[in-house]
């Protein structure tokens, strides 16, 4: 069979890179869009995104290591390799749909939340002829390359696709997040990387196959006819596009929906309400919001101060908020939101309430991340109120913390007031809720001289100030302020007022919370991300919340314990298996995607708490560490011929890298380039080793070229799978950044420790 | 043979593994003692383990079926138990053939909340109520705002060891004139409300519930004997409705005219969901069914939803649909009908039948003003039915 392959010329090489690169890029397309399309489905958080990971690298990896093997046996490998190609363009777009009727495939309605067993067992199917075919693509392409380039190694094969496949992933991991899905939406980037697909199919079988095959002439006539009549059925993808965005919408119209680089916003009518959704959950309801929120978070705030006059709203301003800040007769409303969409949506459709808030001369609309905003400006403020409702993910996470509140500080005037809320009840506060709570106000508490909360049911008002003035404010001053300042409210009256001040009330609450003892939230021992996470399980997946429990009490020297018995039973199973390094090797490559995964959180997570939450930095850093990759595996191709002791020598580069990050995360350096730096030194020592890995199964010739690429690439993946699962959930939240850096740490030691036993001892 | 370089590389490994668990013991010693605390805690919801259930109050209105088997017949699911294991609501186990009510005398949220947050309305405005709830519950709503106390089992939460005659005595110390069973349902915890009810009886005091009406007859009428008044949740008037409680409507809707004819004073409570029992000519059959079975004079709530709990993803009831529901409810020809959960909103008061002057001005669970005089509205003399001493 090989020497077919060399009749082909040069054209056909270009074809087969060309076909890498796409196949790169739409792996990347698909996991961001069907990741996106999870996360609206499924209230995202980072366990649900950590679960979408799990299942589709362990998709990938069984595509690349056992159906990728039998590119090894296949004599019609382009063949198979088209089909492939085929199955995933059609499997993406289906799978975008299916993930839209997640809900009717579990006979529940649109309006139910779904939990962990839905998520896993839904991604799961859908996600099977995707990740699964993009696997076994890798490796079959691999065999290709073998094929075709008989003059080259079968390791500077795989490496070659591995870089090409990597270009593909930069280009598109940029391009999607900036161009496609905001301009396209995600159902229509499907169909067009479908089409792209399809495209380059045709391109091979014409260059590959067609000469000598019949059947292959057929299959180029009428993918070609199927492309262009896919081309100008547009209308017909538009309605099927708007008719399974409405599925998510029961009874509801679906006037507007668009992904920006945040988020996904979606407005609904029902009979005159305009509701408006942000990644599948709504959060203004118009022209009448949810009175009783909009009044107390505003108000309660608004009153502990004497005479606030500059107020800053980080997050939920419009829609009702700043109406009734506005009431209090303020001369500044500097108010950030993170996603323009907000803003523009919130225009496009505008309502008596909203027109006022824009149009009011004290507002000032930031476009900006809050945190951000707060390390930079200038002003000072005399209330602060911050939006959110909840840490849920590590990014919002971030205006939870002690730095955080540390920050505010910098930018209060005298006697000035800072407001939030928290997941509450007003009968009953279970274990989940008192650890969210205390990990937060603990948290404050450290920073700010006075707290008083407001027990409420759904939320707590949590009320801080550096003045001793607030302690004095009685229930019956914030009814005069409230009288004096001549505010016109539907809810709050001097009654209800009294009610909430209610001694038993309060009294009960800190009862409550004096049960329960936990550490403060802070960037770096992100608490309140798991609390958050076990409270939300508690509520959606009960029975998933004992695992969570158990994750909860795992601690630094517990992972080391756990890692030293991994480590033993992979040396245990080298043994048993032909006391050679194949084993090892494995071992070390699954540890290397692991601390890759891993470093790339902590890099990124890093990066968020030090200059905020910008998205093109998000994507550069991404890009920086595939880039490095390349280099990576470039370089081991290109200058040396790789060997044991260098592989050993990345290993140990990469355990003084960790102690490199822990040195920087307990220094106070704030420099990007550090960040850039430190993303491009992960990606090249993780293209080292998988090059270096690839050289070593050559060299030592354990497997075919299919079979290694398969393992090396799986065994990549399937370290990047737990990494996913483990870091976002459990390892950063838990035992934080410092202690999952120490981790790596004692991991990079582990594997080059038995890479060198077995060096020894090999047979 | 192992070469110099393999050496070197092993010994620095070893080197560094060293220096790594001594730097580990440091650091867990002398920086992270955070991390260390995790140690000292073992779980993330504390029940009291240590006393697990309460085998005291043998349940009431069960059957003994042979082989270990009873029936409980508290409520519509009538549910079969076998030894060691519990009912749908959780509340009840069977304990070698012995029916129990495991969590008597055990609540877990104790509140003092005004009357309208219940809500009820027509019974002494303004005054205090001392809320009980408890684990457990017979429905299982998809938007229960009580779920974590609701959908749990006692060893899921903590509770306080209050037997009947400490809630009375607290309720007296306290001059709190009522005494309501809420946030989960009274019927999955039902000897507990009937021997607080009977002792708050023999002490002056009142008492309340608020339900969701699915209780058996006999149950029923033996409660009512110590009952002043009753909330009743009904969630809609189709069985789609209810699949959303995994429930069923009929019950309800017998136990609503056993109270009715106990004499028991009674209101109804709609949260209208949208998409689920939103449908205007669903609200319309509710509404001639409450005329036709109960009279026009059972005050209605419709009370505006929120997302919560499983059912966060629908958008909260607009504005519209509950004016609509009030004036379809007018028009059937009911006389107290109200608006809840939308503070301001001019339905959020009652009106007298009479002369249609506002009799009680409420915003949201504030009374502002009360115009009814010894039963009768303190413009035209109207007879407004209710409890009003």
């Amino acid at each position: 069979m090989a020497t077919k392959f060399q009749e082909f010329g040069s054209s056909s090489k270009a074809m087969l890179v060309v076909a890498t690169v796409v196949m790169g890029a739409s792996g990347i397309v698909a996991q961001i869009i069907l990741l996106r399309e999870f996360l609206v489905t499924f209230q995202g958080n980072e366990l649900s995104a950590g679960v979408f990971f799990a299942n589709w690298l362990l998709l990938e990896f069984l595509g690349a290591y056992i159906l990728g093997r039998q590119s090894d046996r296949n004599v019609y490998v382009t063949g198979v390799f088209v089909a492939l190609t085929l199955i995933f363009s059609v499997s993406f777009p289906v799978a975008v749909l299916q993930t839209r009727s997640i809900h009717s495939f579990f006979s529940v309605s649109s309006g139910q939340a779904l939990g962990i067993v839905e998520l896993f067992i839904s991604s799961m199917l859908i996600l099977l002829p995707v990740s699964l075919t993009h696997g076994a693509l890798f490796t079959f392409s691999c065999k290709i390359f073998d094929r075709i380039s008989s003059n080259k190694t079968s390791s500077h094969n795989i490496t070659e696709v591995y870089i090409y496949e990597t270009i593909g992933a930069i280009f598109a991991g940029l391009g999607l997040t900036l161009i496609f899905i905001p301009l396209m939406g995600n159902f229509h980037t499907a169909i067009f990387t479908g089409i792209i697909n399809s495209v380059v199919s045709v391109g091979i079988i014409k260059l590959f196959l067609m000469p000598e095959s019949k059947i292959a002439k057929c299959c180029y006539c009428l993918i070609l006819s199927l492309l262009v009549a896919i081309f100008f059925a547009k209308p017909f993808w538009d309605e099927l596009d708007y008719r399974s965005l409405s599925n998510r919408f029961e009874s509801q119209e679906l006037i507007y929906n668009r992904s920006s680089r945040y988020s996904n916003i979606s407005v609904t009518r029902l009979h005159d309400q305009l509701t408006f959704y942000s990644d599948g959950l709504p959060i203004i309801n118009l022209p009448s919001p949810d009175l009783v929120t909009v009044e107390e978070r505003s108000h309660f705030p608004m009153l502990f101060h004497d005479s606030p006059q500059s107020v800053l709203m980080i997050s939920s301003g419009v829609g009702g908020y700043i109406n009734e800040v506005l009431k209090h007769g303020v001369t500044t409303i500097d108010y950030t939101e993170l996603d323009p969409l907000t803003i523009e949506v919130l225009k496009k459709y505008p309502t008596e309430l909203t027109e006022k808030e824009f149009s009011a001369n004290e507002v000032n609309i930031i476009r900006k991340d809050g945190r951000a905003f707060v390390e930079q400006t200038s002003s000072n403020y005399d209330v602060i109120i911050l939006g959110f409702d909840q840490p849920s993910t590590l990014q919002i996470n971030r205006f939870f913390t002690k730095e955080f509140f540390n920050s505010l500080k910098r930018i209060l005037n005298n006697d000035a007031i800072v407001s939030f809320a928290l997941p509450g009840s007003g009968n009953y506060m279970s274990q989940e809720l008192k650890k969210l709570n205390a990990t937060v106000i603990g948290a404050v508490k450290e920073e700010f001289n006075y707290i008083f909360v407001l027990p409420g049911s759904g939320y707590n008002m949590v009320i801080a100030s550096q003045s001793e003035k607030m302690v004095h404010v009685t229930g019956s001053d914030l009814s005069k302020r409230l009288e004096r300042r001549n505010i016109d409210t539907h809810l709050l009256n001097p009654f209800y007022i009294e009610y909430k001040f209610q001694a038993h009330r309060t009294n009960w609450f800190n009862n409550e919370m004096s049960t329960v003892s936990v550490a403060s939230n802070s960037d770096r021992n992100p608490k309140a991300v798991f609390y958050n996470l076990v409270y939300t399980n508690s509520m959606l997946s009960e029975k998933f919340v004992p695992v969570l429990e158990f994750l909860y009490n795992i601690t630094l020297k517990n992972c080391l314990i756990a890692l030293i018995i991994v480590t033993l039973f992979v040396i245990v199973l080298s043994f048993l298996w032909g006391r050679n390094l194949k084993l090892p090797i494995c071992f070390s490559i699954s540890s290397t995607g692991f601390s890759g995964m891993v470093f790339d959180l902590i890099i990124i997570f890093g990066f968020q708490i030090y200059f905020g939450y910008v998205y093109q930095w998000i994507g550069i850093l991404v890009s920086f560490f595939m880039a490095g990759t390349m280099i990576g595996s470039y370089a081991i191709v290109k200058y040396t011929k790789g060997s044991f002791n260098l592989l050993c020598k990345t290993e140990l580069a990469m355990a003084g890298f960790s102690l490199f990050v822990i040195l920087f995360l307990f220094s106070s350096v704030e420099s990007r380039l550090l960040f850039l730096f430190m993303s491009i030194t992960t990606g090249v020592l993780v293209g080292m080793q998988f090059s270096l890995a690839n050289r070593l199964f050559e060299q030592k010739k354990y497997f075919s070229t299919g079979r290694t690429a398969g393992l090396i690439y799986g065994s990549d993946l399937l370290g990047g799978w737990i990494g996913g699962m483990l870091a976002g959930v459990a390892l950063i939240p838990v035992i934080g950044l410092v202690g999952t850096s120490f981790l790596i740490f004692g991991l990079k030691l582990a594997s080059v420790l038995t890479l060198t036993l077995f060096k020894a001892v090999e047979r | 043979m192992i070469s110099r370089s393999r050496l070197v590389i092993t010994i620095s490994s070893l080197v560094i593994m060293a220096t790594a668990v001594v730097s580990i013991v440091l650091f867990s010693r002398y920086t992270l003692p955070v991390m260390a605390e995790h140690n000292s805690e073992s779980h993330l919801t504390s029940a009291t383990p240590s006393q697990g259930p309460s085998y005291h109050r043998e349940a009431m209105f069960y059957q003994n079926l042979g082989d270990g088997l009873v029936e409980c017949n508290i409520c519509f699911r009538n549910c079969v138990i076998p030894q060691g294991e519990r009912g749908y609501c959780k509340n009840k186990e069977n304990k070698g053939g012995t029916l129990y009510n495991i969590v008597h005398g055990r609540p877990s949220a104790v509140q003092i909340d005004p009357v309208e947050k219940e809500p009820m309305y027509h019974m002494m405005p303004g005054t205090q109520i001392l809320c009980i709830g408890t684990a457990g519950c017979n429905f299982s709503c998809n938007h229960c705002q009580n779920w974590h106390l609701s959908q749990r089992s006692i060893e899921d939460l903590n509770y306080y060891n209050l037997p009947p005659e400490a809630i009375v005595r607290f309720a007296l110390e306290q001059g709190i004139p009522t005494i309501s069973f809420t946030y989960n349902d009274p019927i999955s915890v039902y000897e507990y409300v009937y021997d607080v009810a009977k002792l708050a009886k023999e002490n002056g005091l009142k008492i309340i519930w608020h339900s969701n009406g699915a209780i058996n007859p006999e149950p029923l009428r033996k409660l009512l004997q110590y009952t002043d008044a009753v909330t009743i949740d009904l969630k809609g008037f189709s069985q789609k409705a209810y699949d959303n409680a995994n429930a069923e409507l009929a019950p309800v809707l017998e136990a609503l005219k056993i109270i009715h004819q106990a004499g028991v004073w009674v209101e109804i409570v709609n949260l209208v969901i949208p998409t689920v029992n939103d449908d205007i000519n669903e609200i319309r059959e509710m509404c001639e069914w409450i005329k036709n079975n109960l009279g026009p004079y059972v005050p209605v709530h419709f009370s505006r939803f929120h997302p919560s709990y499983k059912m966060k993803h629908l958008p909260s009831t607009p504005i519209k649909t509950l004016e609509k529901a009030h004036s379809i409810a007018e028009e059937v020809g009911m006389h107290f009908i109200t608006v809840g959960n939308v503070p301001g909103h001019s339905y959020n008061s009652t009106y007298c039948p009479g002369c249609d002057e506002k009799i009680i001005h409420r915003v949201h669970f504030s009374v502002l003003e009360n115009k009814i005089k010894e039963g009768k509205c303190g413009y035209c003399g109207y007879k407004i039915p209710g409890i009003w001493q």
